[in-house]
């Protein structure tokens, strides 16, 4: 394979809020990291509707998994995102650690979908974390967790492919994952340009095993429902104006139940 | 009374004439199968195992080395061979009640083949299974089922997210749960200060309106684990389909191939539910469990499929025939191990063992009676299940509450079951005696013979039965003199010259040892001389203890006098058993006697070192003199017996006649011949009767007597009804032969005290007296001086008292 030089003084930064899932996507963050060699920052981000909701008077929480209803203030939140950076603190001194690699924390108030936008645009590579909602997909997630991925081994690695720049690093990143972990490469493809685009990677990948996997172009949706069935543990994104995908849609951040790595 | 004549040499060792053996060596002979001597106790154990009715088991008694066990088990084989092999059991998983597992009966050889089929089973499910549940099928219905839930709640809460969008409020995610709150005119959550613009009817709208999409929330989540709940079932009831797919064809064709044995069938159609309900344990899902009784933990979640055949006759043409060397409670009855999981002990089915009720099940169990009764419980839990008629394996520990863990009360097993206890005659009779269960399980005695006639006929059988030992023990041949010095062994190992002993035990020995000479001296066949040196060399090794008190007489430390004459001592005989060796030892008897009230004292007995069968001889000499010599007057005598230097315990009765001569000499004032020893016991009219030990007991004066110098003076009176005993050395035989040892047989104590006074006993005339100068004159004419000086006392002492 021609590999895709990822450019110098890589940055890499995953995108964490109190509502999506920080473990798993802190640790692909830091395999990628570690991988290129490069700085990983943790961006987290206070939802700031949460404070503005902590200062109404009637405000209530429902609790996740019981329902039951208790009182919301400022402090209440403060408490709760203040304890949950923490813990993202420890995460990353850990990985730092283990993985001899550089991390920093970063914490910024505002909404999740824009900074993580924003990120994407700043940085090489990012990566987003899933809606933690999975608590609500009981049944879902333990069937994912149960179901082999379709024979005995860990859950696939998923990866777009338009023939970018980007898609090529995301491909040859998509590839290293599948092998390291064993798991199968899906590459997902526009179906208009299939044979063309599907040639083109097998002669990036060379003898590394892959499954194409056709979509209608544009089509983001397809694609999700794909992952959903035949389950996930990393989904890879190009980064750029020329995919066919156009850009990324913002439903991606609230379905998937794997971390999401956008690649420039 | 005539004189007695010393014995002649004939009668003192009876000799097999080898001539007459119809063989030159043992080879000639034919095989021999049978059992010589024990018409009775094969009898008793063909009875036994012939009659099929409950308690008829057998206790067959006599003395070890007689050949019961190998007599009883050769029998039983021939027995067992008549009979087909019995029943396999097997234990397996008791899928309603775990901790009772199940006994499943089969056909020889068929417990191994369930037991393959159910491993095989087992590994075939282990990947039929999966691959069902890897079915493109599969996946797309539990995802569908999935999706119906997600969809159902997806469309839930995103209605209610809508209906609150309608409203202008958004629904959030908190750290720990959800939230709605309202929003501005910009679509941002509205700050509280603008909140606090609007007018109160805003406010409270907006209040009531969250109040009201927190109410349907919170009924959505409850709702959720409801719609979770019938998805797993649903889920679940889908695996039970696939499972059920799987796994039917392969059980069945296992039914197929057992489906003579109605109840492996029931068996089978309950392993079939419970791997359609535990269908995931195959796809190595399933939840750790407690893990009651080891079994639900995933390791060992397959485990319950297994089969643990506890008996296999596979093979086997006959009913077993068991012996068990170590009868334990546990080896009889089985057992429940126990392995150690995770600082516990835990159990499970597959660990239940066999035990030797269970191994004899349908056929025949020998055991050693004494062995049964030392080991704890063991007789108890023997009885218990010849009673019941069933094996049941209770943990003793738990019978005995050392210890409260869970464990398994296994289904009993039925039997069926002959039992041959093999032990001494005391335990039967004590058994018989103390034991009230004993007889109604044991209701056939074998009584095992030690001897057996001495005849031609017999002599040839036990030429055979020698040779077939030879055979056995890889020995050699024994030509027709060493088999006649056996034959004289065993006569006198049998005490009788008429008699052979059938302690076959010795026999082997004595055959073991001459094979080595006779192969030392490269010899082609054992002869009487390998024999002959072979029971000596045995005596040599043994012999010790003997050699020392002989020294010790010798050199006088013990005093034994072999020549002169003493009034009130005499030599009597005694024997010393040593376990495989026994020996005469001579000891010094003396009386004493003085004025008093009739009373002999046996010195033994009043320090307690004489048996009660001694003390018996001796009250016995009380009454023989008062009924011989004081039938008209009081017997007013007090003498004393003691046997000098003897520092261990006397027992036996076979001194009395020498301590009644002891006596009489004091009395009448006649010495003894030293020279003489006496052996014998005596009853209260004078009759001298038969004792034990004769051989040793000659054998024993002989070798002090040589040891100093024979004079041909020195003899050994025995009881007249031992001569049949006699089975002497040739050393003895020879010095009797040459006139230089003699032996006298008597049947009365006047004969015995006529020769060892020298002075005629003297029998009663017309006028019922003694002659005056014959022993028993003397003897009656003392213990009349006797009476008269107690009456002259006792009137001197009432005299005195009136003054």
């Amino acid at each position: 394979m021609n590999e895709p030089q990822q450019k110098s003084g890589t940055r890499v930064t995953v995108v964490i809020d109190a509502s999506r899932s920080s473990v798993d996507t802190l640790k692909t963050a830091a395999d990628i990291a570690a991988r290129v060699q490069a700085h990983l920052m943790a961006l987290f981000i206070e939802d700031i509707n949460l404070f503005s909701l902590a200062e109404l008077p009637f405000a209530r929480e429902l609790d996740r998994t019981s329902g039951a209803s208790r009182p919301l203030d400022r402090h209440a939140v403060t408490r709760a995102l203040q304890a949950d950076a923490e813990r993202i603190r420890q995460l990353l001194e850990n990985e730092s650690a283990q993985r001899q690699i550089k991390t920093s924390l970063k914490v910024v108030r505002g909404h999740y979908v824009s900074a993580a936008m924003q990120a994407a645009e700043e940085t090489d590579v990012v990566i987003l974390s899933h809606v933690a909602g999975v608590r609500l997909r009981t049944v879902a997630a333990r069937m994912q967790r149960r179901r082999p991925a379709r024979g005995a081994g860990p859950r696939p690695v998923w990866t777009v492919f338009d023939g970018s720049p980007a898609a090529q690093r995301a491909l040859a990143m998509a590839r290293d994952f599948s092998i390291e972990r064993g798991a199968e490469l899906v590459v997902v493809i526009a179906r208009r340009s299939f044979k063309r685009l599907a040639a083109e990677a097998k002669d990036l990948l060379g003898d590394a095993p892959v499954r194409f996997r056709a979509i209608a172009g544009g089509d983001a949706g397809e694609a999700l429902r794909a992952i959903l069935a035949e389950g996930s543990s990393m989904f890879f994104w190009p980064r750029g104006e020329s995919s066919l995908f156009g850009k990324l849609p913002a439903f991606l951040l609230d379905e998937l139940v794997c971390p999401l790595i956008i690649v420039s | 009374m005539p004189r007695i004549e010393p014995l002649t040499t004939e009668v003192l060792y009876t000799p097999c004439d080898s001539s007459r053996l119809p063989f030159q060596d043992t080879s000639d002979l034919e095989e021999f199968d049978g059992v010589i001597g024990q018409p009775r106790a094969l009898g008793a154990i063909n009875f036994g195992t012939g009659i099929a009715r409950d308690g008829f088991n057998i206790f067959a008694m006599g003395s070890s080395g007689t050949g019961r066990f190998t007599i009883v088990k050769r029998i039983l084989e021939q027995q067992a061979a008549k009979r087909d092999a019995p029943s396999d059991w097997c234990y397996v998983y008791n899928f309603g009640t775990p901790h009772k597992p199940n006994a499943l009966r089969l056909p020889a050889g068929r417990g191994v083949t369930l037991r393959d089929d159910m491993q095989q089973l087992i590994e075939d499910l282990g990947s039929a299974i999966p691959s069902a549940f890897e079915a493109e099928e599969y996946h797309s219905r539990v995802e569908k089922l999935e999706q119906e839930l997600n969809e159902r709640r997806d469309q839930a809460l995103s209605q209610l997210a809508t209906e609150a969008g309608e409203h202008n409020i958004r629904f959030l995610h908190t750290p720990a749960g959800f939230a709605f709150a309202p929003l501005d005119k910009k679509g941002e959550v509205i700050r509280p200060e603008s909140f606090e613009q609007l007018s109160p009817e805003d406010k409270q709208n907006i209040e009531r309106t969250v109040e009201d999409l927190q109410k349907r929330l919170q009924r959505i989540i409850r709702q959720i684990p409801i719609w979770q709940k019938e998805t797993r079932e649903k889920i679940k009831e889908l695996d039970r389909e696939i499972g059920r797919y799987a796994a039917d064809h392969l059980i069945g064709l296992i039914k197929d191939r057992h489906k003579d044995l109605p109840e492996v069938v029931a068996y089978l159609d309950d392993v079939e539910r419970d791997i359609v309900e535990h269908v995931r344990d195959f796809r190595g899902e399933s939840e750790p469990q407690a893990g009651l009784l080891g079994i639900g933990s995933k390791p060992d979640a397959l485990n319950r499929y297994n089969v643990n055949v506890i008996i296999d006759h596979d093979g086997e043409q006959a009913a077993p025939v068991v012996y068990q060397d170590l009868p334990t409670y546990s080896n009889m009855v089985g057992r429940v191990e126990y392995r150690a999981q995770m600082g516990t002990l835990v159990t499970d089915f597959m660990l239940i063992k066999s035990g030797d009720l269970h191994r004899a099940n349908g056929g025949y169990l020998i055991l050693d009676a004494m062995r049964v009764l030392t080991q704890p419980f063991a007789w108890d839990g023997l009885k218990r299940a010849l009673r019941s008629r069933e094996i049941r394996i209770e943990p003793l520990e738990k019978a005995l509450g050392f210890m409260s863990t869970v464990s398994l009360e296994p289904e009993p097993i039925p039997l069926d079951v002959k039992v041959v206890l093999i032990g001494e005659r005391m335990l039967y009779y004590l058994l018989s005696r103390y034991d009230p269960e004993f007889s109604d399980l044991f209701k056939v005695a074998a009584d095992f013979d030690e001897r057996m006639d001495r005849d031609a006929d017999s002599n040839v059988q036990f030429a055979r039965l020698v040779g077939r030992i030879a055979r056995q023990e890889s020995l050699l041949d024994l030509d027709q003199g060493a088999v006649a010095r056996l034959i004289e062994h065993s006569s006198r190992l049998a005490e009788d010259t008429e008699k052979l002993s059938i302690h076959m035990r010795e026999i082997v020995d004595i055959m073991q040892e001459a094979d080595f000479h006779a192969r030392q001296g490269a010899q082609q066949l054992i002869s009487r001389g390998h024999v002959q040196q072979a029971i000596d060399d045995k005596i040599y090794r043994l012999d010790r203890v003997r050699e020392h008190i002989y020294e010790a007489i010798r050199r006088g430390t013990l005093k034994i006098d072999i020549k002169d004459e003493k009034v009130g001592q005499i030599n009597g005989l005694s024997v010393l058993d040593l376990g495989g060796f026994s020996f005469g030892q001579p000891a010094r008897i003396t009386a004493t006697m003085r004025l008093g009230s009739g009373k002999v004292i046996d010195i033994q007995r009043e320090t307690e070192m004489g048996g009660n069968i001694h003390s018996k001889g001796v009250l016995i000499l009380s009454n023989y003199l008062a009924s011989h010599y004081a039938r008209g007057h009081p017997l007013s005598m007090s003498a004393s017996l003691v046997f000098e230097q003897s520092y261990g315990l006397v027992e036996g009765d076979s001194a009395s006649l020498a301590e009644l001569c002891a006596l009489l000499s004091a009395l009448s004032g006649l010495p003894i011949k030293q020279s003489f020893a006496v052996t014998g016991s005596v009853n209260q009219i004078g009759e001298v009767q038969a004792i034990g030990g004769v051989n040793q007991k000659i054998e024993g004066f002989f070798d002090i007597c040589r040891a100093g110098e024979l004079t041909g003076e020195q003899a050994v009176l025995i009881p007249r009804s031992n001569v049949p005993h006699l089975m002497l050395r040739d050393d003895v035989v020879a010095a009797v032969a040459a006139g230089e040892f003699e032996i006298y047989a008597v049947d009365a104590v006047d004969q015995a005290v006529a020769l060892l006074t020298g002075v005629e006993a003297g029998v009663r005339d017309r006028n019922d007296e003694y002659p005056p100068d014959s022993v028993n004159g003397k003897v009656e004419r003392a213990l009349i001086g006797l009476a008269t000086r107690r009456r002259e006392y006792g009137r001197e002492r009432e005299d005195r008292d009136k003054e």
